[in-house]
């Protein structure tokens, strides 16, 4: 029998519910899968408060990995997965297991079409890496990835700076990470392209080891400079937390992830960063190309800080969509910022 | 979803990593609500939640199914929001050891009848009743007429009989009736 009480019940705890808006923790919760050192038991925070933060903070920061389901493009990051197989490098004359792991990487991409200003967008690309993999040899990968990023430009804005150059070797010693390339990038990128492409591989190897440590770069060919501009004898290191607005785009879509397929009848969530002037941006939600759904999401942080920011997209039919997320410059109206993901429900 | 036959660890590692995939898009937001609505705290309740998925990813090659895997799911933040509650009413007694004069006073606050009837009209009234059951009928009343459960599911993610689930949500919801609306127990 479903009296008045019951019914009050039921609509009340899902009011009480729907107070919270839950954060989007994949990343931490995949990182957490794929690090060995967590695969024991899960550490019961609320006995150690100070330690857990500062291990979901070191995991937030290791990030190895978000995936999407099923997306049909090769190229896109698909989902995490392992495989067995034996390789062998230079280095290693022995044939080792490799297990497959997403790895963050960092690339330069324009903030919006107009294509005048870039940022660094984050991917978390599926890439072999040896069972056992130590620090260095993430890193190498994780640069190996970011220095390419043809398998997005389709459908990415990113640029290719470092097209035609490889990394050789990565060291990493409890206070600098090593970085040793082929060469010093290609030519013909904009000052501003070539900051940021050195700033793509100090963010990815940063992120692939979890700490944030000075970078020093070597050429092998005994170039002293990075693309004619950036001398090897100094090192580098992520901007101040109140300056990274000039070094990353200033919108993030994390979730959904690209390709990513929802269950039908899910409640569909947008997540992601920004840094929009007062934490403002607008989105769009398109179905085949029309607009469904519009809105404006407000940021837990306005620019110069970096903030986040969720749209409840709620349930939707059948089908395949764009989430697109922009700013719109207040000055002239001009869209300043601008990504989307595309997604689907089945 | 057909999942994959699985060759070895790195099939179920992907197995497990798809499935983890999936229901974390179709349950992160209710689970974590769910949680919620048990211990009161947000970041607790995405900690509880998050770990659960971490070890239904390790064990997925005994469970192998979604349906099987979301029920260990709630079981784990069950247990989970269960045992955060019973570290803080540790910590809270002991708070309290500390500060009794300020708890004492947090005790005999009585809300106004202005108060009372704000509360009645918010719903607030039933929350703070439902809060007040005992702990397993708090469960059960959540579990039916939040996450809509059966009692078959709410007996799985209690590890109780379905008789016993029966048994709580009446009880509580006599309590509840009774706290609310006055009628007597």
């Amino acid at each position: 029998m479903t009296d008045d009480l019951e019914r009050r019940l039921r609509e009340v705890l899902h009011r009480e519910a729907e107070r919270i808006k839950p954060h989007e923790r994949r990343t931490e919760i995949l990182a957490m899968v794929h690090d060995e050192k967590q695969n024991a038991e899960p550490q019961r925070r609320w006995l150690i408060p100070g330690a857990a933060a500062a291990s979901v903070a070191l995991i937030g920061a290791i990030i190895w990995g978000v995936s999407n389901t099923g997306g049909s493009q090769q190229a896109t990051p698909a989902i995490t997965s392992a495989s067995t197989s034996t390789t062998a490098t230079p280095h290693e004359s022995v044939a080792a297991a490799t297990t497959q792991v997403a790895l963050p990487a960092y690339f330069v991409g324009a903030n919006s079409p107009a294509g005048d200003q870039f940022g660094l967008y984050r991917e978390f690309v599926p890439t072999a890496v040896p069972v056992g993999v130590t620090p260095a040899q993430k890193a190498k990968a994780a640069v190996a990835v970011a220095m390419n990023a043809q398998p997005f430009t389709n459908y990415e804005p990113y640029v290719q700076p470092w097209s035609g150059t490889s990394v050789t070797d990565v060291t990493v010693t409890p206070s600098l990470i090593t970085i040793t390339l082929s060469g010093p990038g290609a030519s013909g990128f904009t000052p501003a392209q070539t900051k940021l492409a050195v700033q793509e591989l100090v963010w990815t190897a940063q992120a692939a080891i979890g700490r944030t440590i000075p970078v020093k770069f070597v050429v092998a060919n005994g170039s002293p400079t990075l693309f004619g501009t950036y001398p090897t004898t100094q090192t580098y290191n992520r901007p101040a937390k109140d300056l990274q607005f000039e070094v990353l785009a200033p919108i993030w879509i994390t979730t959904p992830v690209r390709n990513q397929v929802y269950p039908a009848g899910a409640i569909v969530m947008a997540a992601g960063q920004s840094c929009a002037f007062e934490g403002t941006t607008q989105w769009q939600l398109k179905k085949s190309g029309t607009t469904v759904k519009s809105g404006v999401a407000t940021a837990s942080s306005g620019c110069p800080t970096r903030g986040t920011w969720q749209v409840k997209l709620g349930v939707l039919a059948a089908g395949k969509y764009t989430f697109r997320m922009y700013e719109v410059s207040m000055q002239d109206g001009k869209v300043v910022a601008e990504t989307s993901k595309p997604f689907s429900v089945k | 979803m057909a999942e994959p036959e699985e060759v070895g660890p790195a099939g179920r590692t992907w197995a497990a990593d798809r499935a983890l995939t999936d229901l974390y898009a179709g349950h992160w937001h209710s689970l974590v609500r769910l949680s919620w609505l048990l211990v009161g705290d947000q970041q607790l309740a995405e900690e509880t939640v998050q770990d659960a998925f971490v070890a239904m990813h390790s064990r997925w090659s005994q469970l192998r199914k979604q349906d099987l895997a979301l029920a260990y799911l709630r079981r784990c933040v069950v247990n989970s929001s269960r045992s955060v509650l019973r570290h803080r009413k540790v910590e809270s007694r002991y708070l309290s050891s500390q500060t009794s004069k300020l708890t004492a006073h947090g005790i005999t606050d009585v809300p106004s009848a202005e108060e009372r009837a704000v509360e009645h009209a918010t719903g607030a009234q039933l929350v703070a009743a439902l809060r007040r059951l005992p702990r397993r009928q708090q469960e059960v009343l959540t579990l039916r007429y939040y996450l809509d459960l059966s009692e078959a599911q709410i007996a799985d993610a209690l590890s109780i009989s379905a008789g016993s689930v029966k048994a709580h949500a009446h009880r509580g919801l006599i309590t509840l009736r009774s706290d609310v609306e006055g009628t007597p127990r």
